[in-house]
């Protein structure tokens, strides 16, 4: 992070792919090697991502690099900004402010235990960081099930991932989509409808969550009611913000700072909001 | 700061002393007598522009600590790639002529942009960050404040600790003793104003005290606002007593115009925006936003987590008054200056809002 809190790094873009009709994946590399070692990101992290001009926004980091300084994050085009980082090619340069905020890696220590990660959308792009994390450590964790919902085939995130985690014997993996096309094999409705087939062992189950919020509440709801302790709910939350280190004032859910204080919270830290989250 | 000094300035110096300072490359703010009568803290050109006959201006310090719109850093296109330039240090600056709640309200400042030392290789998520714009314009600063020997006719800063008269965090605070001030001085950045300027500054006097202190005893009856159980407010807003019919009725007066947040001396929230300078150069700036506004929380999906009024109106309020925020932060979000209840067309500023709060069943 840089001192001055409002001064990005340089940074080049060194790969773009396409994921489906309207988003993008981008891969950063700080210019600066100086300035790239201190770059150092832990999964759940976030950047401010700039396109000098258009604005910056922030951006969930979809990866865990083993080496400093760069970085991969997935953007849909939908307005100024993210519009702006769609017209990109390799080679530009852009700012990053970061790596902000929280990590998963900051609440329950998921280790030993199963984990389940509720992705819905493109809130899989902040998971899949965890993810990663997780798989690169496999043998310290037990049974892993990822639920990934979309609107349609189409909309998936990372459709070629998905496939090589499809055939990983020690995952697995189950997905949805709320409109399906002739091709789609998976599931059909929204992600809480896939509960049933979990067998849950729910004192030893740590859950990882991100998408839309009313995916979110209602995942949560489904949660509580089949006793999943509020500690063992871990979800990254997102709200509107200029800044992303506590000065603005955009993201604040009651007292708390999506920034800075966040975007990672339990449920337990969810529920003591003074506002809803949701 | 061992103990603080006393002094005494006479009125008729006052205008060689903002001379002097002007003359030797200072900045001076100070309060301003605008063509339609009102008072506001700006810049002077010259001594001649200083108004010294107010209470308070609709204006007050904020607009030196933290403009309305300020530059972050200018970007620049060149053959080489792309550039980026912090903007030049502040120029040496004195604020004079502040009202102590406007004072307070620059002390919270320290403690929301200034807060936390920490950054670079050892900051972890969570850690507060200082704010370098607000810390350079901070530093270049000497603070004179002045005591109100009359409260305003809105104003109630006793109820909220932050006047009429300050104890401390000034670094220089006037009297008003009628042909002299008395200057208390706060903090060796003050006792380093005065004494480089010693030509304009008298010796203080003990009986100079001993009528300042008789003036606070007396400027604190002088209240017209009947606001000063915030306590009872705030015990009712945290224990949940406070409904959101309640938020309904406030948001029913309310035109949604975000007044109150823009003339407070404590709201802070800003907006970022990248503005075009050439076509090689463009800035990043901020500008003051409010939480009263629907766009301030709107995702670009439509969902917005504070949809309503009520919703909004309720955030501010919290934001002000709540004990999660009085815990963060060492005071609550209101220095009593007033200007909300001056500022707002339907009547549901602070200090009526305060008053229904405490009436809440």
């Amino acid at each position: 992070m840089n001192p001055n809190i409002h001064l990005p790094y340089l940074a080049t873009v060194t790969g773009i792919r396409s994921e489906c009709s309207d988003t993008k994946t981008f891969d950063v590399r700080i210019k600066d090697p100086k300035e790239a070692k201190l770059f150092v990101s832990r999964p759940g992290q976030f950047v401010e991502a700039s396109v000098f001009g258009a604005g910056e926004a922030p951006f969930g980091l979809t990866t865990s690099p083993r080496e400093p300084g760069v970085m991969t994050f997935t953007i849909r085009a939908c307005g100024r900004v993210t519009d702006a980082f769609h017209k990109l090619a390799v080679g530009d340069e852009v700012g990053i402010k970061g790596p902000l905020g929280n990590s998963f890696l900051d609440k329950i220590d998921s280790r030993g235990k199963d984990v389940l990660v509720i992705g819905g959308g493109i809130g899989l792009p902040p998971l899949r960081s965890m993810i990663h994390y997780i798989l690169d450590r496999r043998a310290d964790y037990r049974d892993f099930t990822i639920i990934y919902g979309a609107r349609t085939p189409e909309l998936q995130m990372y459709k070629g991932e998905l496939a090589q985690w499809a055939k990983r014997p020690d995952l697995t993996l189950l997905q949805t989509v709320d409109v399906a096309d002739p091709g789609w094999k998976g599931y059909v409705g929204v992600v809480t409808t896939l509960f049933n087939k979990l067998k849950l062992d729910i004192p030893n189950t740590v859950v990882y969550t991100c998408g839309p919020p009313i995916m979110i509440k209602f995942a949560i709801v489904e949660l509580v009611k089949l006793g999943l302790p509020d500690k063992q709910i871990v979800s990254t939350l997102e709200r509107y913000m200029k800044c992303g280190v506590g000065k603005c004032g955009h993201c604040c859910i009651g007292h708390k700072y999506v920034c800075t204080e966040g975007p990672v919270f339990d449920y337990g830290e969810i529920k003591g909001l003074a506002e809803e989250a949701f | 700061m061992p103990e603080k000094k006393l002094y005494s300035l006479p009125k008729a110096k006052v205008p060689g002393l903002i001379a002097a300072l002007l003359k030797s490359k200072h900045r001076v703010w100070g309060p301003v007598q605008g063509e339609h009568g009102d008072t506001f803290l700006n810049e002077l050109s010259s001594a001649k522009d200083l108004c010294r006959d107010y209470v308070n201006g609709f204006l007050g310090a904020k607009r030196y600590v933290f403009p309305q719109l300020e530059e972050m850093f200018r970007f620049r296109k060149t053959g080489a790639g792309l550039t980026l330039s912090p903007p030049p240090p502040p120029q040496p600056t004195v604020v004079w002529g502040l009202r102590s709640c406007d004072m307070s309200a620059v002390l919270y400042f320290d403690s929301f942009f200034g807060r936390g030392a920490k950054s670079g290789p050892n900051w972890k998520a969570g850690d507060p960050l200082p704010d370098p714009l607000y810390v350079a314009r901070r530093e270049a600063a000497v603070f004179v404040s002045i005591a109100c020997n009359t409260a305003g006719p809105k104003c109630f800063c006793v109820c909220t600790d932050s006047g009429p008269f300050l104890s401390k965090g000034y670094d220089v605070q006037l009297t008003d003793l009628g042909s002299h001030y008395l200057a208390e001085t706060g903090t060796a950045k003050g006792e380093q104003f005065v004494a480089g300027h010693r030509q304009f500054f008298g010796a203080g006097r003990e009986d100079d005290m001993k009528k300042r202190r008789a003036l606070e005893v007396q400027a604190e009856k002088t209240f017209q606002e009947p606001v000063s159980f915030f306590a009872k407010a705030m015990r009712k807003l945290d224990r949940g007593a406070v409904k959101p019919a309640f938020w309904q009725k406030v948001a029913s007066y309310c035109i949604g115009c975000g007044g109150c947040i823009y003339a407070c001396p404590m709201c802070s929230c800003f907006d970022v925006d990248d503005v075009k300078i050439s076509g090689t150069e463009g800035a990043r700036v901020r500008s003051w936003d409010t939480c009263d506004f629907a766009g301030f929380t709107r995702e670009v999906s439509g969902h917005n987590p504070r949809a309503t009024r009520a919703d909004r109106r309720q955030r501010w309020f919290y934001h002000k008054l709540s004990m999660d925020y009085l815990e963060k932060n060492p005071v609550i979000g209101c220095v009593g200056c007033g200007r909300c209840v001056i500022t707002c067309p339907g009547g549901v500023d602070m200090a009526t809002v305060v008053r229904w709060m405490r009436k809440v069943e």
